[in-house]
């Protein structure tokens, strides 16, 4: 185990958890906004309300006594997803992609019987799966037709984009690409590749897996050196203008790519991670200490998008 | 103020107040900082018996006190039967009980303690009073003036005409003139007051007094006569029995009055039992000002009934358990499940003792868990299932105390204080944890809360960590001015330094 002093980490610009939470998150989120974030239904319906892209809502369920007409609704879904609106960390997430006469079938192709899903749904709306134990509410989402892009760069799981967003302006941005030994999940410390991405142009820059630097996938031995985003600039867009729905001056977006209708925000984060540093190798203090230089002047989503590929495209 | 400044200004206000209160504490109250070694203590309980005689009775006994290496602490003199006061008049303080009817034999407890203050004692040398020359008999009086003449003659100075005398009286070969003189030894009239007469007959100040040797349990052991001589513009104390000059360091001594008065009652006499015990420096030093009526100790914890304190003893100490979980989450930065499960369960710990709590804690947690994934397959509603793991937990630990019990162990009961809602909570969470994340990913988790969790019951069982929050609850002023020092600490964890160790890049 090797140990950096704190003042090189200082020198080269890296953000610690501590200097995070009091410098950026407790000094530019204001808490009454939090809910906006995390109540996943109010973040979705701020958003369509500002025309941003979502994934699609078939119901969203508050009350037990809905769970008799849960399955009348969901008999005209072949897939979709089952979410906590207020959950945390992908917890109490079921995607379901097909039906037999029991029950629903999960991704994995495990049966999930009409009480076992009953049960689920309960259990999301007295609050086990919410920050605190309150009570929450179930929402219904159309299932994410994923684009191909991620293919050959992923072993299951369903990778999406994560944009940490400062005052409005992108700063920095990764993707984080399961592998066979972090057992589909997408969680870096359990060994899923995170790859930093080129604010500029949504390239690849580098790829790391359990804090080292790998050139192609683990699994799939795809060189990350060919891995694009598509549809970057609307990814941007998306992310910058998000800002604007929730207000909050330091969160993150988790977006997704959807074949048919392109980039759509999955969710927003108002305690982003840190461990997008090691995924760009670089790390996010100078970033944003030269947005809290920039942001005095109230500026336009594009040209927020555009100050931030001109500052930290990768050149 | 900045929210920041503001903190700062706390935290040096906070530090000032523990610190000049500790001090306080310390030098003017002599608490000890650290535990230190314990001293003795003595309780001593004398014991007066008489024989009433049908009416009114009144006993008056001298309290001890007059000087002695001792200090006393406590005093209980209420008898049941009789009106009790302490009776205060000069240098003299005396406990008096009165009854107006009492027949048949009586007995009257009076029980001090008293702690050695490891000083040498010292006399308060007070100029006597005129001199009331003894009257003796005219028949001894030629008797006495031999055997004082012969005394003096043989000796320089008031310390050994003291010697002389008692000497010649208990001679194997008595003179004459001794025979005569101790003819007039009864017990209204015993030694040491003809002592202390012939004393007087040669114009030397003299007088009785009481004394009582502490010694490690004694029975029914009767004061001891000391005679103290004024020589020199000094007093000196003389043993009578051991002919042994100056203060004695284990004798507690009564004034120059009488050691019982008793009206109204025969037979009467008084004797001592005492016990000794060890005591901390500290217990001492709370017990001894509170007794002095300091404002600081009458408005704190110790005034509060020994159960009470006890309660708080343990209460005391879960500040400086929050302390290491601050320390280990935003200073060290490793994650614990639940931020203050692992203060909950050290203190479990605490109850129950480190190892069997954490055997304890493991079968619970996995029969809990056995009985949580049947339960996930009833399909019940949240609250019921938590509930019955609750229930099902309470009646696992009710098992193992009666099967820990009945093995020999009673360590098994205390099982009972261990938290055990938030257990069934862990329970609940674990169990999420394992079917989402995997049964590795629990471990690596419960592993990092057992881990601070240990951390935290060495911190809180520390000897001396337990003495200072007891002896100085003042400390959790400091202690918060740390933690809000903690929490505008923006600097890196210790983790984040390997954490982010590959980001250096080499210049």
């Amino acid at each position: 185990m090797k140990f950096a002093s704190p003042s090189t980490l200082r020198k080269q610009g890296i953000l610690g958890m501590n200097a995070r939470n009091f410098q950026f998150i407790m000094a530019s989120n204001k808490r009454h906004f939090y809910p906006r974030v995390d109540d996943k239904m109010q973040t979705k319906n701020l958003a369509i309300e500002a025309g941003l892209a979502v994934p699609e809502l078939i119901c969203c369920i508050r009350y037990n006594h809905q769970l008799k007409e849960l399955h009348d609704v969901l008999d005209k879904h072949e897939e979709f997803v089952v979410k906590p609106t207020k959950g945390c960390a992908g917890k109490g997430i079921i995607v379901v992609k097909g039906k037999t006469e029991e029950g629903y079938l999960k991704a994995s192709g495990t049966l999930i019987p009409f009480t076992e899903m009953n049960r689920h749904v309960s259990s999301i709306l007295t609050g086990l799966y919410s920050l605190g134990g309150q009570r929450d509410r179930a929402m219904v989402e159309k299932l994410v037709h994923f684009t191909d892009t991620f293919n050959n760069f992923t072993y299951q799981g369903v990778p999406d984009i994560r944009v940490i967003i400062y005052k409005g302006y992108p700063v920095m941005a990764m993707t984080r690409l399961s592998t066979a030994v972090s057992d589909g999940k997408a969680n870096l410390h359990q060994g899923a590749v995170g790859v930093g991405l080129d604010i500029a142009t949504g390239k690849a820059i580098q790829a790391v897996q359990f804090n080292k630097v790998v050139d192609k996938h683990p699994d799939t031995g795809f060189a990350f050196d060919n891995l694009v985003i598509p549809d970057w600039d609307k990814i941007l867009q998306l992310s910058a203008k998000s800002y604007e729905i929730t207000e909050l001056g330091y969160m993150g977006a988790d977006i997704v790519l959807d074949k048919a209708r392109g980039p759509l925000i999955l969710e927003l984060n108002a305690r982003p991670g840190l461990s997008i540093q090691i995924a760009n190798g670089c790390g996010l203090w100078n970033r944003l200490s030269l947005i809290d230089g920039e942001s005095k002047a109230k500026r336009h989503s594009d040209e927020r998008v555009a100050f931030a590929k001109e500052a930290f495209g990768n050149k | 103020m900045s929210a920041k400044a503001q903190v700062y200004a706390w935290a040096i206000v906070l530090t000032i107040i523990g610190i000049v209160l500790i001090t306080y504490k310390n030098i003017k109250m002599g608490i000890p900082l650290a535990p230190g070694k314990l001293q003795n203590t003595w309780v001593v309980e004398s014991i007066i018996e008489f024989d009433a005689e049908g009416g009114p009775v009144k006993v008056k006994m001298t309290l001890p006190g007059y000087f002695s290496n001792f200090e006393v602490l406590n005093k209980y003199g209420a008898s049941e039967g009789y009106g009790y006061t302490v009776d205060e008049h000069g240098d003299r303080q005396a406990a008096v009980w009165s009854a107006r009817d009492k027949k048949g034999p009586q007995k009257i407890y009076y029980r001090f303690s008293m702690f050695d203050t490891e000083k040498k004692a010292e006399l308060a040398h007070s100029v006597p009073d005129k001199l009331t020359k003894p009257h003796f008999n005219d028949l001894y009086v030629k008797a006495i003036n031999g055997l004082v003449e012969a005394s003096w003659r043989t000796s320089a100075d008031a310390k050994t005409f003291v010697m002389e005398l008692v000497k010649r009286i208990d001679s194997k070969q008595p003179t004459q003139n001794t025979m005569l003189v101790k003819e007039l030894i009864t017990p209204k009239y015993p030694l040491e007051r003809l002592i202390r007469d012939m004393v007087r007959h040669k114009n030397i100040h003299a007088k009785v007094i009481r004394g009582l040797k502490v010694e490690e349990s004694k029975r029914k052991v009767a004061a001891e006569t000391f005679l103290s001589v004024y020589d020199k513009e000094k007093w000196h104390i003389v043993n009578l029995n051991t002919l042994e000059f100056g203060i004695p360091n284990d004798v507690v001594f009564w004034g120059p009055y009488p050691l019982l008065e008793v009206e109204g009652a025969r037979n009467s006499k008084i004797s001592f039992s005492m016990l000794k015990n060890k005591e901390s420096a500290q217990a001492l030093a709370i017990r001894n000002n509170l007794n002095k009526n300091s404002t600081l100790l009458n408005f704190s914890i110790y005034t509060l009934p020994l159960e009470h304190q006890n309660v708080f003893k343990l209460l005391l100490l879960i500040p400086f358990g929050c302390l290491v979980v601050v320390i280990i989450r935003n200073l060290v930065g490793m994650p614990t499940s639940g931020t203050f499960m692992p203060v909950l369960l050290a203190m479990a710990f605490i109850e129950t003792t480190l190892i069997k709590g954490l055997i304890i804690l493991s079968v619970v947690l996995l029969l809990g868990l056995l009985i949580r994934f049947y339960l996930s397959r009833l399909n019940l509603l949240l609250v019921p299932r938590i509930s019955a793991v609750v229930i099902s937990v309470v009646m696992l630990m009710a098992f193992i105390s009666v099967i820990s019990f009945k093995l020999g162990f009673d360590e098994g009961i205390s099982v009972t204080l261990f938290p055990m809602i938030i257990i069934s909570w862990t329970i609940e969470r674990v169990s999420i944890l394992w079917e989402e994340q995997g049964g590795q990913e629990v471990f690596s988790q419960m592993g990092g809360s057992l881990a601070v969790s240990i951390m935290v019951y060495f911190v809180m069982t520390n000897s001396y960590v337990q003495y200072f929050t007891f002896s100085f609850p003042e400390s959790l002023f400091v202690l918060l001015a740390l933690v809000l020092m903690a929490g505008t600490y923006t600097g890196y964890r210790l983790t984040e330094l390997t954490r982010f160790e590959p980001l250096v890049k080499e210049e």
